[in-house]
């Protein structure tokens, strides 16, 4: 009993520690994004918004910031859609090939980011769309799909066989099945989804950086900033790139947890 | 007799080189209640998803008022399937999930809830109709699922072991309801059991299958008085079963020398003297006393075990070669205190109660 209760203490302080080195340096950014002073020192020179200020007056940023939220939009709509499709046929079919299918599915997020953005320059220079935004959504696409994939395959695993049976036997065809029991089952992991690949492509640089060209995203955007110039403005747009790409994943992972947490409860759901 | 309305034809059915349903060929009657029963893994569930459409036969036919229903997917066929495990959608309120056929058939909504409620009245289960799926009892599902099924009307009814995942009590109450329904909805039952009790009590006739075959069709008692053979006798249970050899023949009876001794049959089968054959006789049939009467087979034997059901008693006696033997009789026959184990009775029956099958 002594043994567990200095265990947990001492596990406390592991977990108290290792989120410090993960948050502090946001921490920072955070803080010296609401500071008055140019410089990030210390000590502080009051609270003041100025450099928000700036950024919003920045047409490239708010620019980036739009390009940003349209490719994050697009990528989740498609991705997850492609994600639901690819996830369903798994679930449903067994065919010939079907192990190289899946592996094929899974291994975009398994090759580098670098290697990623390079082929996607080459190949969309030759179909002509980079440096669009439907350039950015394609190669972001490529990378997000996998993780909607996942998380609706998971949540499949959990389908009842019969549940399709019956709906086909209440007189449902294939596609009513799918519109009025497949997806209503898998609603929350859908949702999830939407959120998750929102976020990767809301925060995602490299493909960003090959194929965007002129029309630069936030992150881009950011980047360019500081190789330019170190404005403490950076810092703000830092701060927000987080706050929105947390929040996505927060409410992804609520959704997930619900689900988790009904079949905990033995709901099944 | 009422038409018949279904007709499966020779019905075979594999998956991969593993065979479910070897050969099945039997018709239904309009409003028939009719059981499919056998052991598990026997193919009976096989031959009721076939129905439903959800597993193409290998081969044969299968036909609805003549016509071939072979090709048509599971939702263009009017049979809609009570679940084992009721697969309820759990992402539906219990009216949702009733109205969920309905909805397929693009009843308008107020229509729809109208006959969904009329339905949850009907099975009594109105209050749960707001209720999520996951909030129900065994017992509340299995009315849902029957709901879901029935609030289509259709003139043939699917149930695969529908009350096999409830508590005892509340199985033989559904059974109840079971038949109630059956008789004011004047529909056909198809229904699924590896239950003897629940087939017998509740359908006009039994199918019994093995190893993806029929071995036996009829009505309960039928079935149960007269097994067509050994399989069906040890399945059905309730039943004695000796192997002898034929000794004798006598106009409409035959004398089969057992381990037990000789003992006359009726002489169900044309077997000839020397010949192996197996003797059935119903375990009610038989009856106990205290003393040998030279009338009829007699073999005594001591008591080795008792098994009180209800009304009924059944006990399982020890011949003095090692024979076992089962005689059921009414409690009240037994009552008085002479019946315990180690006790030696003479079990007795008449020659006509014995009848032969092939060994």
């Amino acid at each position: 009993m002594r043994s567990r209760l200095y265990g947990g203490w001492l596990l406390h302080v592991y977990t108290a520690i290792v989120f410090a080195f993960i948050f502090a340096p946001l921490l920072t950014i955070a803080v010296f994004s609401f500071n008055a002073d140019r410089f990030p020192s210390l000590p502080w020179a009051g609270f003041s918004l100025i450099w928000y200020q700036a950024v919003f007056a920045d047409p490239t940023i708010a620019r980036g910031l739009l390009n940003s939220l349209m490719v994050a939009g697009a990528t989740a709509v498609i991705a997850t859609l492609l994600g639901f499709g690819a996830a369903y046929v798994d679930y449903r079919y067994r065919f010939f090939g079907k192990g190289v299918y899946t592996a094929l599915m899974t291994v975009p997020p398994t090759i580098p980011v670098v290697i990623l953005g390079l082929a996607m320059l080459t190949f969309e220079g030759r179909i002509g769309i980079t440096g669009t935004l439907s350039g950015i959504v394609a190669g972001h696409v490529v990378l997000c799909m996998p993780f909607a994939l996942a998380l609706i395959r998971l949540r499949l695993a959990d389908l009842d066989p019969n549940l399709e049976a019956a709906s086909w036997n209440l007189g449902a065809t294939r596609w009513t099945t799918v519109r009025d029991a497949i997806i209503p089952f898998c609603f929350p992991a859908v949702v999830a989804a939407l959120f998750l690949t929102a976020a990767i492509s809301f925060d995602e640089y490299m493909i960003a950086w090959f194929v965007s060209g002129l029309n630069e995203t936030l992150p881009v955007r950011l980047l360019a900033m500081l190789q330019g110039q170190v404005s403490p403005r950076i810092n703000a747009v830092g701060t927000m790139v987080f706050a929105v790409s947390i929040a996505l994943v927060v409410v992804a992972q609520l959704l997930i947890g619900r689900r988790l947490r009904l079949r905990a409860a033995g709901g099944g759901r | 007799m009422a038409p018949v309305m279904l007709e499966l034809h020779g019905l075979q059915k594999s998956f991969g080189n593993s065979v479910a349903v070897a050969d099945v060929s039997f018709a239904i009657s309009k409003g028939e209640f009719i059981a499919l029963m056998g052991p598990s893994g026997c193919g009976k569930t096989t031959t009721l998803r076939m129905i439903a459409g959800l597993d193409k036969p290998t081969a044969g036919e299968i036909r609805l008022w003549g016509r071939r229903l072979n090709e048509d997917e599971p939702w263009q066929r009017e049979a809609p399937l009570v679940w084992q495990n009721y697969a309820l959608f759990p992402f539906l309120s219990v009216r949702k999930n009733v109205e969920f056929g309905l909805k397929q058939r693009s009843v308008p909504a107020a229509a729809r809830k109208k006959k969904a409620d009329e339905w949850l009245a009907r099975l009594g289960i109105t209050e749960l109709a707001e209720r999520g799926v996951d909030q129900l009892s065994g017992g509340q599902r299995q009315r849902v699922a029957l709901a879901r099924a029935l609030v289509l009307e259709p003139e043939m009814l699917l149930l695969d072991e529908p009350l096999s995942a409830l508590d005892p009590h509340l199985r033989v109450r559904m059974q109840a309801e079971l038949v109630r329904l059956h008789r004011e909805l004047k529909i056909t039952f198809v229904y699924v059991t590896h239950h003897q009790s629940e087939a017998f009590a509740m359908a006009d006739r039994v199918v019994i299958m093995n190893e993806g075959r029929i071995q036996q069709i009829g009505a309960p008692q039928e079935i149960f008085r007269r097994p067509l053979n050994r399989q069906v006798a040890e399945f059905i249970g309730g039943n004695n079963i000796f192997r002898g050899t034929i000794v004798e023949t006598k106009d409409n009876l035959v004398k089969v020398g057992t381990a037990f001794g000789d003992v006359w049959a009726t002489r169900t089968l044309d077997l000839a003297i020397g010949e192996q054959a197996l003797i059935i006789v119903a375990a009610d049939r038989v009856e106990l006393a205290d003393s040998t009467t030279g009338q009829g087979n007699e073999v005594s034997a001591r008591v080795a075990t008792l098994e009180f059901v209800g009304a009924t008693v059944t006990v399982f006696l020890e011949t003095e070669d090692g024979s076992e033997l089962q005689v059921q009789r009414p409690l009240h026959e037994m009552e008085g205190g002479q019946l315990r184990v180690g006790r030696s009775f003479v079990a007795r029956w008449p020659a006509e109660h014995g009848f032969l099958l092939a060994a």
